[in-house]
């Protein structure tokens, strides 16, 4: 009976199915071809220039769904497949806000900084978006950390990220701007944002009207 | 059934309707094979074999192109037929590729008959491949041209197994010649090679009684066997010499040949081989098939109902042609995927291995095609569980095509909406402004729309004549010949088109030659009009005459590449070639009237590719002819 099962068992099309996934098991070093594969799954979705990206975003215009789509696409599947990389996490943000995605926009920046909690911008970032959303006191509260982080710490970790800022970074030199007069700006808006806040907080509801009328934005980080 | 496959190849068309209706842009090798087809059959249609391409890279031999397309599939004739109705170009050759893509799905299906001996499954199988994503990559690929012709081998391999006929085995000659003639038939050997070994371990009790007929029909029809192979022989010879040709070293190939440590041009190191292939394919569409509404070319992609027809004949009973099935596709995956040990052996120890690098390719133009007719099998056993049941009804039929097609219509719908729009393709706008086409309407014309350009250098009174032409777009150094590849690395860009503005310089003394300085020269006064000193008389791509007048002795630089292939005559004695700045031709121009004619290659190289044309185009019309015959 047993044997009659097992004559059966061994004569279904299944086993060629189990017989090519024992052979490539066997064959291919999985764990090795997985990082080699999606390495170069991610080659493929970089994007080929990042011009469009840095120039817009500098030049302060609006995104074009479509083109924006690319590179969120790609700091996505960055995501995906380098989960720690906090400056993926990052771009992702960045994109995900200007394509309207406002809720995956800051689950973005809390988990970069949750990776990384020394890095000015995803602070800042994070506060800007609170703050255009009108969540006064989130915003105050991520301001407040985003003062307290070293600039040292932020422009180490823009060296440091080599395949995800500073292909932006050379582009963003090469329109004429500069990472440290960048950050330099970032800190001095950002304490002016902490101020008129807490005149804010301090009983000046008028400020909501000016807050409104504001033209913040995220920095490209 | 009749109506059926007509009515899905119209549900398929409108799927791509986008790039059908030339919308929607090709990209990547598409574009350039649309180019190279384009120019191929434009100037075959007005009598010229074009062995020689003067608008790649300052000009290329044109072996290159014809053999990755190659050139003499009589099909591509099929382009003219629209064109010559009025059609656009475009149109025309969006025509042939959905005729050409039926013509290999109606094989599939009629492979798929003969292998089941079932319409029903044959039919599904072939509803699997059409909207599968194989047919995308007519838009961005030119995998095709290798897939039509093998699944007709692969049918009349079948059928002359089955039926013996001599009609079958010309069909087999005639598209092992199409497959051979290519500069890279390697890809269709190993498909080849594996089948026959797999076909050997399961059918092995049948290697007598088939070796048997094969003999006896060679005894039988031993001129036609001896043809076929010398045919075969033929074909063979146009990739064989492009081989040679590259091993010479005087044309480049930079990015293909980069990692290669081997002498010749063509070969591809291993980085390059590897930084690509199959697990990378599989990986990437994965990525699109999660989401289709991102979806993209080079997405392997297969109807759903293809996994539903899998899960369903998991537990059915192990077949002879699964087995079969499994052990081709299997040998073919584990063989060509570099993580694997066997595929590094094999490029190390064996030749060929060093000269095709795109082993993803096997993914498309094998894998899927045989995964498609194991699935097809499974189907096939599980219909023959229901005796009773009649799947040849019209209501059956639909329901099977509805459920086939659907998913895909959708998915291509998200293709369409990702591609690109269409843009005017490079050798389109190139023909139309600046080739030597755009002359050749000019010259009979009574103000050729040419300007002449003087030149002074610096105080020197070297005079010097140049006929303007615009400078051809560049399309990068994927190929060139040897010496513009060199200039390419020792002048910028902006220099050499500058320079490359003017397509003809003549200059006082031989000091001009590998002058660098001349590449800087931007001071230009044009004339209008033609001259008494300089003449175009005629020229097509292979060649051009000139005449000149000159009252002193000139040094003739015509920029176009240098190839020890071309030719030139002076007054009709052939004289020698210079090779002047870097990569261009010159020639030597005694005091007076002269008659200089340029020329690539010998006559004999035409009347060579005409005779194999004459081959290919024969074997192809009897195969036909026979075929109709015993068909009436």
């Amino acid at each position: 009976m047993i044997n009659k099962f097992l004559k059966f068992l061994v004569t279904r099309t299944f086993i060629l199915y189990l017989l090519a996934f024992g052979l490539i098991w066997g064959l291919f070093d999985i764990p090795k071809v997985r990082q080699t594969v999606q390495l170069k799954i991610l080659n493929r979705f970089r994007p080929e220039s990042f011009d469009y990206l840095v120039q817009t975003a500098v030049e302060g215009k609006k995104f074009d769904k479509h083109l924006l789509e690319t590179y969120s696409f790609y700091y996505q599947k960055v995501t995906e497949y380098v989960p720690h990389r906090a400056d993926a996490y990052g771009m992702l943000g960045f994109c995900d806000y200007h394509l309207g995605k406002k809720e995956e926009a800051i689950a973005s920046y809390e988990k970069a900084i949750e990776i990384n909690p020394d890095f000015f911008w995803f602070y800042y970032n994070l506060g800007v978006i609170y703050f255009k959303d009108g969540q006064y006191k989130e915003a105050y509260e991520v301001f407040k950390k985003t003062v307290k982080v070293k600039p040292q710490a932020t422009l180490s970790f823009i060296q440091w990220s080599k395949r995800i800022y500073m292909p932006l970074v050379i582009i963003k030199i090469r329109l004429g701007d500069s990472v440290e007069e960048e950050l330099k700006t970032g800190y001095r808006d950002c304490y002016k944002l902490l101020a008129m806040l807490q005149q804010y907080f301090f009983n000046r509801p008028e400020f909501k009207e000016v807050f409104e009328k504001m033209d913040v934005k995220l920095h490209l980080f | 059934m009749k109506i059926f496959i007509p009515f899905s190849f119209l549900l398929w068309v409108f799927a791509f309707r986008g790039f059908f209706s030339g919308e929607l842009a090709f990209t990547s090798d598409a574009i350039s094979y649309y180019n190279h087809i384009q120019f191929f059959i434009r100037n075959l249609a007005e009598g010229v074999f074009p062995l020689w391409d003067p608008l790649w890279n300052t000009g290329v031999p044109n072996d290159f192109f014809l053999r990755r397309f190659g050139a003499f599939n009589p099909s591509f004739l099929l382009i003219l037929i629209p064109y010559k109705l009025g059609f656009s170009y475009l149109s025309s050759y969006l025509f042939f590729l959905a005729g050409y893509y039926f013509i290999g799905m109606l094989g599939f299906y009629a492979l798929a008959k003969r292998i089941f001996n079932n319409t029903f499954a044959a039919f599904t199988a072939y509803l699997l491949l059409m909207f599968s994503s194989l047919g995308t990559r007519l838009f961005d690929s030119y995998l095709l041209l290798m897939v039509v012709p093998m699944i007709w081998f692969f049918y009349c391999l079948v059928r002359f197994n089955q039926t013996g006929k001599k009609h079958f085995f010309i069909g087999i000659t005639f598209t092992l010649m199409v497959l051979s003639s290519t500069y890279i038939p390697f890809y269709f050997f190993l498909i080849l090679g594996t089948f026959l070994m797999s076909f050997g371990i399961v059918y092995f009790k049948n290697i007598p009684d088939i070796a048997r007929k094969y003999i006896l029909f060679l005894k039988k029809h031993k001129v036609l066997s001896l043809l076929c192979a010398g045919a075969v022989m033929l074909a063979l010879l146009p990739g064989i010499l492009f081989m040679r040709e590259s091993a010479k070293g005087e044309m480049a190939f930079p990015q293909r040949h980069s990692a290669s440590i081997e002498s010749n041009q063509v070969a591809v190191g291993l980085e390059t081989i590897t930084s690509w292939g199959m697990l990378e394919d599989i990986a990437y569409s994965v990525e699109f098939l999660k989401d289709i509404t991102k979806f993209k070319f080079a997405v392997l992609y297969v109807p759903p109902a293809f996994c539903v027809i899998l899960l369903g004949g998991l537990f059915i009973g192990m077949t002879k042609r699964l087995i079969f099935f499994f052990l081709w596709g299997i040998s073919l995956f584990i063989m060509f995927s570099p993580y694997a040990p066997v595929y590094n052996f094999l490029h190390k120890h064996i030749f060929f291995f060093r000269y095709f690098r795109n082993l993803h390719f096997f993914l498309w133009i094998i894998l899927l095609p045989i995964f498609i007719l194991f699935v097809a099998e499974q189907f096939n056993v599980l219909l023959k569980k229901i005796p009773k049941f009649q799947p040849e009804r019209v209501w059956v039929l639909t329901i099977v095509l509805v459920l086939i097609t659907a998913h895909p219509l959708i998915t291509y719908y998200y293709l369409n909406k990702n591609s690109d729009k269409q843009i005017s393709y490079v050798y389109d706008q190139l023909y139309k402004t600046i080739d030597f086409m755009n002359i050749a309407q000019s010259r009979s014309s009574a103000t050729p729309n040419m300007g002449w350009a003087c030149r002074e250098k610096e105080s020197k009174c070297r005079k010097t004549f140049a006929l303007r032409y615009k400078t051809a777009p560049s399309l990068g150094v994927y190929y060139a010949t040897k010496w513009a590849r060199m200039l390419s690395q020792q002048v910028s860009n902006e220099d050499t088109a500058r320079y490359l503005k003017y397509k003809f310089y003549f200059y006082d003394k031989l000091g001009a030659l590998d002058n660098m300085s001349d590449f800087k020269v931007n001071e230009f006064q044009s004339l209008k009009g033609s001259s008494q000193e300089f003449q175009i008389l005629d020229y097509d791509v292979n060649s051009i005459k000139l005449k000149t007048n000159f009252n002193e002795e000139k040094f003739l630089v015509y920029n176009d590449s240098f190839h020890s292939r071309w030719q030139a005559f002076l007054n009709g004695q052939k004289t020698e070639i210079i090779r002047a700045q870097v990569a261009f031709k010159g020639v030597l121009l005694p005091a007076g009237e002269n008659i200089v004619y340029f020329r690539y290659g010998a006559i004999w190289l035409y009347v060579w590719n005409y005779f194999l044309m004459a081959v290919f185009y024969g074997i192809f019309s009897s195969f036909i002819f026979l075929w109709v015959k015993d068909f009436l």
